[in-house]
Parts: C-alpha cells; sequence; structure tokens
C-alpha cells in the first residue's frame, strides 16, 4: 500500500467523501462490472456494486493497513453482490438442470468427459455473446471465480484472500469451473450445428 | 500418466500453477498426445476469449448517485446534521423563549402603563373631587351629618423654633 493511498485511507476513516471517492476511483468500473456478472441486469448492478462500496466506506476502520485494500475491497464486493442476488431471489443455476441460454436455446447441462469435440471448438472463433450466456449459466462458485481469475485476471493468492478459502480449494474450483464453461460452450456449439 | 489426468491439469498448468515435476509430466505428455495438445489449445482460447471480455461502463449519473448515498452515510455529514439540528432546536428554544419573555415584557409594561393612566386620572379626579365637592353634604349625602367645620389649629411651635427661642404668642411677652 503507497503514501497516497494509506492516506486516503486515513481521511476516509474521518469520513472525507471526496477521499475515499480518490480511493476507489481506479475499482468503481470494476466493481460495477463484478456486480453486473452476477446480477445480470444493469439495475441491480448498480445497487448492489453502489451497496458494497458504502459497505466498505462505512467499515473502512477495520480495513489493517498491513493488508491489500484491493483485496479487501473486492472481497466486500463479491460478498455483497452473492447476498444481494441471494435477497433478491434471483435464480442460481445449479448442476445437471436444463439451462436456457437465451433466444429459445435450451440444452441440457448433464455433459460426460467423453464429449469434447475439439476440432470444432478450436477452429471457431467464441461468440461473444455466447461467452457471455454460458458465464451466465454457471453456478455462483464457478462463476464468481472464473469472473476473478479469468475475467479480472486476480491471482490466485488474491482469489483465495478474496473468497477467504485456501489455495488448494482455488485450484480445484477453477479448474472445475473452466471445465464446465468449456462443456456448456461445446454443447451449446452442437445444438447450433 | 493417463489422459483424463492430463486434461484435469491443463488449467493449472496454464496458469503455471503445478509443481515442476507435474509440469514436466504434462509437457511430455503433450509432445506425445495430439488429442490433450487439442483440449489445451480450447483452454487457451477460451481463456484469451474471457480476459478479452469488454468492460460495461456504469449506466449515466452513476458516480453522482454514489456520490449522494456517499454523502447520506458520512458520519461528517451526520456530524454536521446533527449540530444543524441542534441549531435549529437552540434557534426555535430561543425563538419560543424570547417571545415569551417579550409577551411577559409587553404585558408588564402594558399593565404598568394602565396603571400610570389610572393613576393619573386618580390624581386628576383627586383634584376634580376636590374642586367640586364643596359642601360636605353633598359628597357625604344629604342626610349625613355634616363635618365640623375645620378650625384654626393653633399655631405649633416646632422643636426648631423652640430652640430659636420663639416664643409664638407670647412674643414679645
Amino acid at each position: 500500500m503507497n503514501n497516497n493511498e494509506r492516506w486516503l485511507v486515513e481521511e476516509s476513516r474521518k469520513g472525507n467523501v471526496e477521499a475515499f471517492e480518490e480511493l476507489i476511483k481506479d475499482y468503481k468500473k470494476t466493481a460495477y462490472n463484478i456486480a453486473l456478472r452476477i446480477m445480470r441486469n444493469v439495475e441491480d448492478a448498480e445497487d448492489a456494486s453502489q451497496e458494497a462500496l458504502i459497505k466498505i466506506f462505512k467499515n473502512i476502520s477495520s480495513f489493517n493497513m498491513e493488508s491489500t485494500f484491493k483485496v479487501w475491497m473486492y472481497r466486500i464486493i463479491v460478498n455483497t453482490c452473492i447476498d444481494f442476488k441471494r435477497r433478491k431471489n434471483i435464480s442460481t443455476v445449479s448442476i445437471d438442470e436444463t439451462m436456457d441460454l437465451g433466444s429459445g436455446r435450451e440444452v441440457q447441462r448433464e455433459i460426460s468427459d467423453e464429449s469434447y469435440n475439439p476440432d470444432a471448438l478450436i477452429e471457431r472463433n467464441y461468440n461473444t455473446q455466447l461467452v457471455n450466456d454460458a458465464i451466465n449459466a454457471l453456478e455462483d462458485d464457478f462463476k464468481t471465480i472464473i469472473i476473478l481469475r479469468d475475467i479480472k485476471g486476480f491471482t490466485y493468492d488474491e482469489i483465495s484472500q478474496i473468497l477467504s478459502c485456501n489455495l488448494g480449494t482455488v485450484k480445484s474450483r477453477l479448474s472445475r469451473a473452466r471445465k464446465r464453461l468449456k462443456e456448456l460452450l461445446e454443447n451449446e456449439m452442437k445444438v447450433q450445428g | 500418466m493417463k489422459c483424463n489426468e492430463i486434461s484435469d491439469k491443463l488449467s493449472l498448468y496454464i496458469d503455471n500453477e503445478l509443481s515442476h515435476e507435474e509440469m514436466q509430466q504434462v509437457e511430455e505428455h503433450l509432445l506425445s498426445c495430439e488429442k490433450c495438445q487439442k483440449i489445451l489449445d480450447e483452454y487457451k482460447n477460451l481463456i484469451s476469449v474471457l480476459r478479452n471480455l469488454p468492460e460495461e461502463e456504469p449506466p449515466v449519473g452513476y458516480c453522482k448517485r454514489l456520490h449522494e448515498k456517499l454523502l447520506e452515510s458520512s458520519p461528517q455529514s451526520k456530524t454536521k446534521k446533527a449540530a444543524s439540528k441542534i441549531k435549529s432546536l437552540n434557534r426555535n428554544k430561543l425563538l419560543k423563549y424570547g417571545s415569551l419573555a417579550a409577551a411577559l415584557v409587553l404585558v408588564f409594561i402594558a399593565a404598568n402603563i394602565n396603571n400610570i393612566g389610572r393613576m393619573g386620572m386618580k390624581a386628576k379626579n383627586e383634584s376634580y373631587d376636590m374642586a367640586t365637592t364643596e359642601s360636605p353634604a353633598e359628597y357625604y349625602g344629604a342626610g349625613a351629618p355634616a363635618p365640623e367645620a375645620p378650625q384654626a389649629k393653633p399655631p405649633v411651635m416646632t422643636e426648631e423654633a423652640a430652640e430659636m427661642g420663639y416664643d409664638g404668642d407670647n412674643k414679645g411677652a
């Protein structure tokens, strides 16, 4: 944590709104985008991300200066968004149920390990909308770890701190999440022919 | 190592999160297994797509709305609000009690003015009475016995006069 960030944290602790806004300047957009990925709609993404940022502002006194502000902040953002989603009773996807990829396209989620079609996948460019739909169809735990690692580029260590779990869990969960996402995309591509 | 085992390690292999020994095992396998090499390429392709997904801009007015919420939740603004509440409360009290005090002063002044007026009236009445009631009969009523007419009082020698040897009637005697 550099001196400027430390000073901004100190000022934010005194209730200085402008200092806090400066502190979160570079993280605000990412916070919103994480919320958007989890919530799936603009209104809820704004409400959830702002609720998280207010929570960070109110609880900044409990932040330990020795740890990384970014990691501490994103932990609150991820947890707040997941809580927000539960509170609003937005449906979460469970394993083995049919998933809707939009536009009336529906595919069975359960796919065997031997159902890969590598040739089909590698030769096609993924359509962004298709990837977004597949991410949305993931279970929350898988989705969160894909967002943090592959979309936002956090390190394994940072993810373990954000999700409050050990490194082994991060490794196994990320491997399974990527595998699931790849399966969803392959299956969808099969459906599309 | 079988393809399934290798496949499960590919995600960590991409991120360089395997042990040195495991890395070597995977690399050796990839050299001889086209299928696993293709799976590896698919993972790389997928991760590259995910890394390049465009970020959405927050909606217009997002920062302004956040700023307002932050101001509302700021302890500084709460202190200011509390201070202004106390000020306004004090101002109200001041107005209330001040008005009451002013009203009391006015009542007091009004009462005094009334009294002064009455006193003036009384004095006026008294002089009027003295001027008009020449006959005691008129004052006390016709049937009432008229008080005795004031008689000339004998001169009273004051102590001062006595001291000065004033003798009154006996002057020059």
